[in-house]
This record gives C-alpha cells, structure tokens and sequence, in this order.
C-alpha cells in the first residue's frame, strides 16, 4: 500500500477542500487533498453559483462580506474570473407584510454596521423583471451582490492550489480514519499520514466528522434546479421571492436556471440522487405563476445534486471538540458557494494560530451537542 | 393482470407487445412517431394504403413489416402515437408527453425498445444544411415519398446506402456516387464465416443484386477516400476528398453514413448497464430490474432479430419460459457478426480536424475536445463540466459516441474504459409549460 505524509490532510475537494488548500499552500504548509472524484464533482460544481451576501443568516453575514472582499479580487486570488459578473440581487416582495418584513430585515443590517443591503421600490423591481404578471410591493436588494460558474471556480481554486504546491489525490474514496499520534486516513489503496486532518467533506462530512467522534445532524439533500433554452431578456438581476418557492437568473447566453429549494431524493448509496418529479412540476408552475409567457419554453436539463444540511441550515465551521488537530467545514447547503474563498482563510489561519479574526463560534459544531 | 409499458413500436416493441397480449398482459405501448413501425417501417401503414408508388419502390425489406404491423394493430395493446418518453427513473417511474398533455406512468414491467441510430459521421461541413443521414434520407422517403435534389452523393458503405440507392432507383432518381471513406470498404475476408453467410444466405443475394444494380447505373464510386469535407456558403455545394488524387465535386445533397448503433440515451438515463461492444464499436444497454431491454438497443441486429428479441423480452418480463425464438435469434446474430466483420465503421470522429464540430448544441469542436482529453484525462464528465459538451438540448445523442472515439484516440485509452458522460432529464425536450402540467 502506497503511503503518503503531509503536515496537513485535507478531505474533500470541493470549493471548500481546494479554497483551504489554497490557503495552506500559499503559506507554505505542506498540504494534501483526498477527493472521491474530482474538483466539483458534487454541488461546488453543479449549484446555482449565487454570490450573494443578501439575506443571509445573522451569523453567517461577517464571513460573507469578508468572502465578498476576495470575490472582487477573485482573478487575482485564483488566475482567472471564474464568470463572477456583478448583478441586481433581490428578494421580492408581493405584499405589505412581505415589504414590511424585508424593511426590518433591512435596519437590523444597517443597525450591525453593514450596508449591502437595501430596500427598492416597486416600480424598480418592475424594471428588473418587464414581465412579471401581477403586483409587487418591493424587494430587498444585495448591492454588489452577482453570480459565478460554480464549476469553473472550483477548478480555478484546484489548479491555483495545485500550482502552489498542494498535492490532490483525486480518485480516492476515504475509507477509514484512525490516529496514532498522527492522523491516518486511508483509501482502497493508499494511506495517507498527516499532523492535521480537515473535513471538507460536504454532504459526507458528517460521515468524517462521526467516524472521529464528533458525530453531527447534517444529513444529505438533493436540491434541484432546472436549466431553459435561451430566451429573449427576462432580468438583469438574481431573483429570489420572498413568498414563494422561487428564485432564478438568466446567464449570458440567456438561458434561465430555476431553482427554488424543491428537494429530488438522495438514493441509498448516499451518492447519487434523483429527480423528484411532481416537485420539478412544482417549480415549473411557481415560474408560470408570475411569467406565463415562459410557457412554451424548453428544458433542457433539470438535475439534483447531493449536499448536506444542518437543522439550524447554516454551516459547521471551526475546530472539533474532542480531538486536536482536527478541523471541520462542512454542512453548508445552498450557502457554501460564496463562502468558499473566506473559508479556505478561516481554516488557514485556525491551523497556523488556532484562532481566527472573524467571529465563527456561533458556527461551532459545539451548538449540536 | 401484469402492467406492461412497452417504449418504442419498432419490430422489437410490436413484437413484445403481441407477445405480453398472448400471455394476458395489460400492454401500453408509446412511440414518439404518429404510425407505429419504428425506423425500419417508418409509416408502413399509411404507405402502403395511400402511397402505392412509394411502397412498390421500398420493396420486400419494407413490405416484411406488414404482417407485424398487422398483428400488433389487432393484439389488444394500447398504442399511444406521438408520445415521447422524457424521463425514466431506475425505481420504474415514466413520464411521457403526447397529445394528452404530461404525464407519468408506472408499470410491473417496462420493456425499452428504443432502437438505433445511425452513428454520427462528423466531417467538416456536416452541419450545412443539404446533408443528412442515409437513415434520414431513407425516413423521408418512406413517410412523404420524397427524393432529396441531386446529384445526391453517399459518403460511406454499408447494407443501409446499398438498399437506399435501390429503393431511389425505383422511384426514379438515381444516386450520383459514393465516396467510401478510407476503413470502411467491404471487407471480402470477413465472407470465410461460413455460419454466418448460410446463416444470411437471403440478405446476401439481396445485397449482391443491390450491389448489381448500382454498378449498371454507373453510380461512381470513390474508395479509400480520406481528408473527406463538405463545402458550401450557405448549404453544400460541393465535396471535396483525396483518393491519390485530389477531388472536389458539385453536389446537391450529401448523405452521410457510418453504420447504426443502439439508441442507449434513455437506457443510460434510467441507469441500465451501458457496455461498449467492440465488434460494433458501440454501447449497447442491458437489462436492470424490472426494466427490460429489447431489439437494436441490446446490441444491432436487424428487424428480424429485433423481433426474435422484444419476444423474448416479454417472456423474460412475464416470468415466462422462453420459446424457440432464442435459436432463431442466435442465427440472426451468427449474420450479425458477419455484418460487423464486413462493414466496419469509419469512425471519422477520432481523426476529425480540429476544427470539425462536434457538439452542435454546445458548439464544441474536435480540437477542444483532444485539449480537455490531454488536460483532465478520458474522464468524459470532466470534459463535459469543462466543455459543456452533451449538456444541450440533445444531451449528447449526436456528440457522446465522437467523444468518446476522440478521446480514446487521443489519450490512447481502450473505448471500453471510456464511460458515457451522465444524462440529465428531460432526454427529450420539454417545454415549461408542459412541466408544469405534469399529471400523476
């Protein structure tokens, strides 16, 4: 069996495992990556690549605006733009009440000391979608806020890290983890020896997580999304509803990616998932709903893609409680995309300092036990 | 009552359907076409009520299907023309969509028989309009009669190219010549299979009368052609190739063939084994659960063999034993063999220049293909993430088998160890509105 040594052992390479080795790589850490398939294989390849800071979880909004810092510097930081382009990113509201609620939601940002947030009205919304049958009242807008190519950026954090010295081990599957002084981590047919183990795992973090002891709720979900034909100009903007089961963008070629949190199922192999069809429907109708004229459009590909989800839906990040040397980030459903360059710095800095200036106790595993 | 859902009325699903009708079975039967027939007898019925002149010149291959065509009509089965199937889940579950609107299925057993396709031939210029396949060619004759504007000119070999210059004879036309792309000539050492060739005793005397009747009609024929590209403005004017000498002729309709293989894209996006078979130089899918598969799409191997075989098939499906259709079927498989010897495919797609497309929907050419291929490795869900190569509308039906002779070329990998890339659902186009009104 072929045998492997680095200081540090990361498992899972996705936009996490590559933004953290990254990291280590650049500062000098000798750094390995196990990683089932390949770079983006699972949702850092196939998600709906939000960059967005709106609307995010109290918590979670310090290390949103730090990622957002690296998002502006992102071809610098990896080699390349990674398609982040710079678009309106609203929550509509339908309502009073909905507006209501969006302009508290505002003032409490605002009241924290962050201003990438806003309320617009409803004739700006309009502007936005031309379209939209139906009234609204408003919306709440993320300034600066955009979109990426997932699986063009998590290729561009694995050539940046692998350029600086940080070795994948694609292909490997990881079997079982031990630690006798150091961590052992082996696959089917390697093992790989290192001082310090991070989980980045995604959807099978917690498979990681409990087989050292730190055993978590997140378990796995299948989001799915839902990709047209090219159409003529529907937004300019990134649009999620605050009342409905929506949200959707129209890339550049013009084709619209539709999403909305409806879930298709995790198979039992824990891997691979499939479609849920009457929820694909659903998704459908919520489109109709406010764009009939979409109607005749085709689909040309719907897909569920495989991660995993914590009860309180945010995302488990920091050192474990039992073992030294052991770091997770992982859990991130529908959010970790965006956070991805920031993480790879938090996790950094923990590993050199055991400490890191951004607030993460709040995102410690320690709120499930 | 066992429920059986049969995808696709060809030889194959007609036959299962007659049969699953014989032991009592509920049988439903879908096919994307208005008639049911498949490719071999596209429009069988109505040609040969209404179109006397068309079903005279398509001759006896054609005229086989009736009696078929027949007993499927009367068996009891449920036929649903115009219904596409546009996702199939490996737990059992359809869903269709046809002038009923959009709905799903399910059923104690489903039997594929979803066909062939003709392989695609990527050649600069393939994309112009004026060309298509000899396949299509042959379809568009036997459902409107038609003859595409000469002079028509067949650039590849086979038994398909041979039976369609016969049958453009008898409607008057005449194909102008073929040009046999360098590795797909007959190959006469293939004829010392002696079981083979008493095996197809009567296709053969049909092939060398075929065979005859070009050469009184002085078709030219043009072998060993290589470096073979269609030029036009705006459709194809002329093909221009080297055969020693260079070549370069005025056209007006160029057909392309490169042999048939299994239409698997709805076998592999049900997650049915896909194996490649390098005798065919082709992925054919296998049985998995209760989903059954039947005719071309487990291997090419004829209307009469695909019949044998969707009989089969409903055997298998209804838990019955299976009848003396299996030692016909093997002679079937025994010409097969000898077919595959003779004719083996061109394969253009591996030594495709650089700038030939081969992903239309996506626009992908060859040369990007061979980069990604020497960047990321034979891995053909890594190119297609990288390339978006088979994510369009076609979700790689025209682009998947190319890939994958590209790569193997290129990185000098075995076929057999270059996978199909992952199909995404719907497998055939679907509109937002048709989602929307999917019925349970």
């Amino acid at each position: 069996m072929n045998t492997e040594r680095a200081e540090i052992c990361i498992i899972g390479g996705g936009i996490q495992g590559c933004a953290a080795a990254l990291e280590l790589a650049r500062r000098g850490h000798d750094v390995i990556v196990i990683e089932k398939d390949y770079p983006g294989r699972q949702s850092s390849g196939v998600n709906a690549g939000g960059v967005r800071r709106l609307n995010r979880a109290l918590p979670e909004i310090p290390l949103s605006v730090a990622s957002h810092k690296i998002w502006e510097r992102i071809a610098d930081h990896v080699g390349d733009d990674c398609g982040f382009t710079k678009s309106a990113t609203i929550m509509v509201c339908e309502t009073t009440e909905e507006l209501e609620n969006a302009k508290a939601r505002a003032a409490e940002t605002r009241a924290l000391g962050y201003t990438h947030e806003q309320i617009i009205s409803d004739s700006e919304v309009h502007k936005h979608l031309p379209k939209l049958d139906g009234q609204v009242t408003g919306a709440l807008q993320g300034i600066g806020d955009g979109f990426a190519s997932p699986f063009r950026t998590t290729q561009a954090f694995f050539r940046t890290a692998l350029q600086d010295g940080a070795r994948f081990f694609l292909g490997h599957r990881v079997e079982q983890i031990s630690r006798s002084g150091h961590w052992i981590v082996e696959t089917r047919d390697s093992r790989f020896e290192a001082e310090i183990l991070i989980n980045c795992a995604g959807a099978w973090g917690n498979q990681v997580a409990g087989s050292v002891g730190d055993p978590t709720p997140v378990h796995a979900e299948a989001p799915m999304m839902t990709i047209t034909a090219p159409v003529p100009h529907v937004t300019d903007a990134v649009v999620a509803f605050t009342g409905r089961r929506l949200s959707f963008k129209q890339r550049h070629n013009g084709t619209l990616l539709i999403g909305g949190g409806y879930r298709g199922h995790v198979n039992p192999d824990g891997y691979s998932s499939r479609l849920a069809l009457d929820k694909l429907a659903m998704n459908a109708r919520a489109v109709l709903d406010l764009f009939s004229h979409l109607k005749d459009v085709p689909v040309v590909r719907s897909w569920a893609g495989v991660e995993g989800m914590t009860p309180d839906h945010m995302p488990i990040i920091g050192p474990s409680l039992n073992e030294d040397g052991l770091f997770h980030a992982f859990g991130f459903l529908s959010h970790g995309f965006q956070l991805g360059p920031i993480v790879g710095q938090i996790l950094a800095e923990l590993v050199e300092t055991g400490t890191t200036d951004l607030p993460i106790e709040p995102l410690s595993i320690r709120r499930f036990r | 009552m066992a429920k059986l859902v049969i995808i696709g009325a060809g030889p194959a699903g007609m036959s299962a359907a007659i049969e699953a009708r014989r032991h009592g079975a509920e049988v439903q039967v879908y096919d994307n076409r208005p008639e049911p027939g498949g490719n071999i007898y596209a429009a069988l019925g109505s040609c040969r009520a209404h179109r006397q002149d068309v079903w005279s010149a398509l001759g006896s291959s054609y005229e086989d299907g009736g009696p078929l065509l027949d007993a499927f009509l009367s068996c009891g089965a449920v036929f649903r023309p115009r219904t596409s199937l546009w996702h199939l889940d490996n737990d059992g579950i359809l869903a269709l969509k046809g002038p009923e609107g959009t709905r799903t299925d399910t059923a104690d057993a489903i039997i594929l028989a979803t066909g062939a396709q003709e392989r695609p031939m990527p050649v600069p210029g393939c994309t112009l309009p004026r060309v298509m396949g000899v396949g299509a060619a042959q379809i568009l004759l036997k459902t409107s009669g038609v003859v595409p504007n000469g002079p028509i000119f067949i650039v590849g070999s086979g038994p398909l190219p041979l039976l369609y210059a016969w049958q453009v004879a008898r409607m008057g036309g005449r194909i102008a010549g073929f040009v046999v792309p360098n590795g797909a000539n007959l190959r006469l050492s293939a004829f010392v299979d002696i079981q083979g060739i008493l095996a197809g005793w009567g296709y053969l005397t049909k092939g060398l009368a075929y065979q005859v009747d070009l050469l009184r009609r002085r078709s030219l024929i043009y072998r060993n052609a290589r470096d073979i590209e269609i030029i036009g403005e705006i459709h194809a004017e002329y093909l221009r190739f080297t055969t020693g000498k260079q070549h370069k002729i005025k056209v007006g309709t160029v057909l392309l063939h490169d042999g048939v293989i299994p239409s698997i894209h709805p076998a592999a996006a049900a997650g049915l084994p896909i194996p490649y078979t390098p005798a065919q130089d082709a992925w054919r899918a296998e049985s998995a659960g209760n989903i059954h598969v039947a005719g071309d799409l487990a291997g090419i191997i004829g209307a009469k063999g695909a019949a044998l075989s969707g009989q089969i098939a409903a055997q298998t499906a209804l838990g019955q034993t299976n009848s003396n259709a299996s030692a016909k079927l093997n002679k079937e498989r025994a010409f097969r063999r000898l077919m595959d010897a003779a004719y083996p495919p061109a394969q253009l797609a591996a030594i495709a220049p650089n700038t030939t497309e081969i992903c239309r929907c996506e626009m992908v050419n060859a040369g990007a293909i061979r980069q990604a291929a020497t960047e990321l490795g034979p891995d053909p869900n890594r190119i297609k993430s990288t390339l978006r190569i088979g994510m369009g509308p076609c979700q790689g039906r025209m682009c998947a088998k190319s890939l994958q002779s590209i790569v193997a070329r290129e990185t000098g990998t075995s076929p057999d160890d270059i996978g199909l890339h992952r199909l995404r659902s719907p497998i055939t186009t679907i509109t937002l509105g048709e989602l929307a009104g999917l019925k349970e």
